[in-house]
């Protein structure tokens, strides 16, 4: 099931009043309501990766008993690798093994000997990314002392599966999430209004504006020959926004709806178009995943306290993880290697941590060199996006050269798709989006600050609402399930 | 949490208001582009139509109001107002938009025997699989599934898919873009010649230059003992004994009230049963015909006593006649009518 169908409309209310008016006695209830719900939500999909979610979470949790019992310091490590090599085995086996296959098979190719590698036909379970990493989180921290395992089996159960975040994060830590399911829900108005304008707000992102991108990115990234250089950078634009929309919408449906549940999710995007460097977009980009890697990698690996050799090569290999993280292909790859190369300069002249405050903290719009600085840094992201989009090392390589390519300039074909709202509509819905969010860029969300006025605010939910339906076709996946 | 709820159903309801207004203010025909065109024909010209046929393609393709009005000593009376592949909860809708609007000066319909369910393989995301579904087509369904003799999960199954048909119907999923292009007058109906000239017949002539035709004809020519099943479905479906159990009362006490509805009006409306639909068809409706009225129904259907409607010779392809075979189609279609006129006096 996903979020932008109506199935889900019509499941989460019914999830919503059993969880509130049946299950609303004790805790032990909510979480089994939440499990149950959770496995229906994820077996919409395809129910037998439901077995995967239900091993993952047997493992953890009799690992995390086992760890909080077992004094042995060489016993304690064994479980921990035992859990490690488990869940990434997994996560190893469904994402990457055709992947690896493949590179060898090429490999051993260039080298001139001949071969023919079998591989598997692997459907990659929606969401093991980010519940793998979550389960992950949970054993590591028990395995560290940080949180006491779980001796609730409802409570841990309902934490994996939590179906707001399960299929594309938030990728939730123990510490922080797990606890919430141990205390009985409350019912907040304030906070399940902020939920359902959150979730407002993530539905005008993902159908509004990414599956209205989509249509044209893809028409320009089928054949990058055919346009001229405004048309490729338009399309690279688009796609910086298609992605923006999709993944970040699918993050405020989420939090929106786990706070419908009582339930507080960590935050995800924190407006990154609007950074001025790189490292501040990537503190603003996928927080759950980055900080998830800089806590659980960087740090292990000595961080930045070592050589600046050394912190450069520790920020390399985040990267390239990340990247690797993101799916199967050198793009991804050399994606990550690419927002590794733009942090540098800012590693080594030591100005990384230099934009920690608020961006205009106390202008309505940006001064010119804030302005600057966040164009460079949005440019320079479109252009990684790039490889993140293209199917191939060599698919990005043409949009790149054609893009740079002087001569391209004289191409005439234009973006047209038959039946679909034209270009120009889709960038004013772009810029409603950009005005909107910069003029929240000190909230956690696009309508967390609403007029007083109550019409006012009643009129602009409905004119939303009504947007997000004229534009609702068929359900379209999010583009991070595929991670 | 009242609050909450209250404030939340409020706005919904609110929603679903404004959602429905561009529905209200277009007509009911509006998913279909090709009723569109043909009720735009009728809307457009003056005219002496007050014989109408509706049904699916089997209809369009079938009856030709010419020939009628000829065997009928009329001329321009009746017109063919069939869409291919209408579902028969939209020939139901058309049905009532002839029956309540005085305009249109019915006195006979023919309406292509209604089954009551949502098509099976047909785009439910499309406009046109959905416009029609509302509350009347959703009790229908649910209507349906519980006279249906299955298991509860099937049922529950059943029902689940129709909810959420009926809410796609109710928040105008896919539907909303195309209700405001027209209500801005951004897509006309379009304007199909043979309307005019054919009464809205579509004749299927052997030879046509039309390549889609072409590709069609050349299909079932590669394999015509598809005409054999039909043949052979229809004549057991016809033989068959029907019992009481197998009967669906709503389905009957449906098509009782269109008569009735029709009747207050002075309409005469006439199920009608064409040849070469599949044995399943024949089989669902044909019992419910059995408890109606003789003289309410036409059966044309049956290859006992219409054998050439399933002759090869006059088959374009495995559902549809030819020219020539709509000639004895309406024909027989004439001679039953005029039995059944009989049996009204």
């Amino acid at each position: 099931m996903i979020f932008n169908s109506i199935e889900f409309l019509l499941f989460l209310p019914i999830v919503f009043i059993l969880f509130w008016f049946v299950c609303a006695k004790s805790i032990k209830l909510q979480n089994a309501l939440l499990i149950v719900a959770s496995y229906i939500f994820y077996g919409c999909w395809d129910w037998r990766f439901l077995g995967l979610i239900i091993f993952s979470s047997v493992l953890d949790y009799t690992i995390g008993r086992q760890l909080s019992i077992e004094p042995s310091i060489n016993k304690r490590k064994l479980l921990l690798y035992l859990s490690v090599l488990v869940n990434l085995g997994c996560l190893g086996f469904f994402k990457y093994f055709n992947f690896f296959i493949d590179s060898f098979e090429q490999l051993i190719t260039t080298v001139g000997i001949e071969t023919n590698l079998w591989t598997l036909q692997i459907i990659l379970p929606v969401g093991i990314s980010f519940y793998t990493f979550q389960t992950l989180s949970y054993t590591i921290d028990v395995y560290k002392k940080e949180i006491e395992a779980s001796t609730d089996p409802f409570a841990f159960f309902a934490y994996v599966a939590f179906f707001p975040q399960l299929v594309a994060g938030p990728i939730e830590r123990a510490k922080q999430f797990l606890p919430q399911f141990y205390t009985k829900k409350k019912f907040n108005y304030t906070e399940s209004i902020d939920g359902c304008r959150q979730i407002l707000w993530g539905f005008f992102k993902k159908i509004v504006i990414a599956d209205n991108c989509a249509p044209f990115v893809d028409q320009i990234f089928a054949d990058p020959t055919q346009y001229s250089n405004p048309v490729l950078f338009l399309g690279a634009v688009l796609f910086a926004f298609q992605i923006y929309g999709d993944f970040s919408g699918y993050t405020d449906i989420a939090i929106g709806v786990a706070k419908l549940f009582g339930f507080k999710l960590m935050r995800n995007f924190a407006y990154p178009y609007f950074s001025r460097d790189i490292a501040e977009f990537w503190r603003r980009w996928h927080i759950s995943l980055s900080s998830w890697f800089k806590d659980y990698l960087y740090f292990p690996l000595g961080g930045s306290r070592g050589s600046l050799q050394k912190t450069i090569r520790n920020v390399f290999i985040i990267f390239l993880v990340s990247g690797f993280w993101h799916g199967a292909n050198w793009t991804f790859i050399v994606w990550g290697g690419l927002n590794a190369l733009y942090f540098l300069p800012s590693l080594i002249a030591g100005s990384n941590r230099k934009n920690l405050d608020m961006i205009s903290k106390d202008s309505i719009l940006p001064p010119f060199s804030e302005l600057y600085s966040i164009l460079t840094t949005f440019t320079l992201t479109c252009l990684a996006w790039i490889f993140f989009r293209a199917e191939s090392i060599s698919h990005a390589i043409t949009y790149l050269s054609n893009l740079f390519n002087p001569y391209s300039i004289h191409k005439t074909n234009t973006v047209h798709l038959s039946n679909h709202i034209s270009i120009s509509i889709v960038c004013s819905f772009i810029m409603v989006l950009i005005i909107v969010e910069w003029a929240q860029r000190r909230r956690l969300h696009g309508l967390e600050r609403m007029p007083q006025n109550q019409w006012l605010r009643y009129f602009i939910y409905t004119i939303l609402s009504i947007t997000i339906i004229y534009h609702f076709s068929d359900a379209t996946e999010f583009i991070y399930f595929q991670f | 949490m009242k609050r909450f709820l209250l404030y939340i159903i409020l706005f919904l309801a609110f929603l679903l208001f404004i959602l429905q207004i561009p529905g209200l203010l277009l007509p009911e025909y509006w998913g279909n582009d090709r009723f569109r065109a043909k009720f735009s024909y009728l809307d457009k010209t003056t005219h002496n139509y007050s014989t109408y046929f509706i049904g699916s393609s089997r209809v369009g393709n079938g009856i030709i109001p010419e020939v009628f009005d000829r065997l009928n000593n009329k001329k321009n009376q009746s017109f063919n107002i069939s869409v291919p592949g209408s579902s028969s909860l939209e020939n139901l809708r058309v049905l009532k938009i002839l029956i309540n609007n005085s305009d249109f000066n019915a006195k006979e319909i023919f309406i292509e025997c209604p089954t009551f369910a949502v098509p099976e393989g047909r785009n439910r995301n499309s406009v046109r699989g959905i416009y029609y579904y509302d509350s009347y087509a959703f009790f229908i369904q649910l209507k349906n599934i519980y006279s249906k003799k299955t298991n509860v999960i099937n049922k529950i199954n059943s029902g689940f898919e129709y909810t959420i048909l009926y809410l796609k119907y109710l928040l105008k999923i896919n539907l909303l873009q195309t209700q405001i292009k027209q209500l801005i007058g951004f897509s006309p109906a379009q304007n199909i010649p043979s309307i005019k000239t054919n009464h809205g017949y579509a004749p299927l002539k052997i030879g046509s230059q039309n390549p889609k035709l072409i590709k069609r004809r050349n299909q079932f020519l590669k394999n015509t003992s598809i005409l054999n099943i039909r043949r052979k479905g229809a004549k057991e479906a016809f033989q068959k004994e029907y019992s009481y159990d197998e009967i669906v009362n709503h389905h009957v006490d449906e098509l009782k009230q269109l008569i009735k509805t029709a009747k207050n009006k002075n309409i005469d409306l006439y199920f009608m049963l064409l040849p070469k639909a599949p044995a399943s068809y024949y089989e669902d409706v044909y019992k419910h015909l059995l408890v109606l009225p003789e003289s309410n129904y036409v059966n044309v259907a049956n290859p006992i006593k219409y054998p050439n409607l399933y002759q090869l010779e006059y088959s374009f392809d495995r559902a549809h006649l030819t020219f020539e075979g709509s000639k004895i189609l309406t024909k027989a279609l004439y001679n039953e009518y005029t039995i059944k006129k009989e049996l009204k006096r």
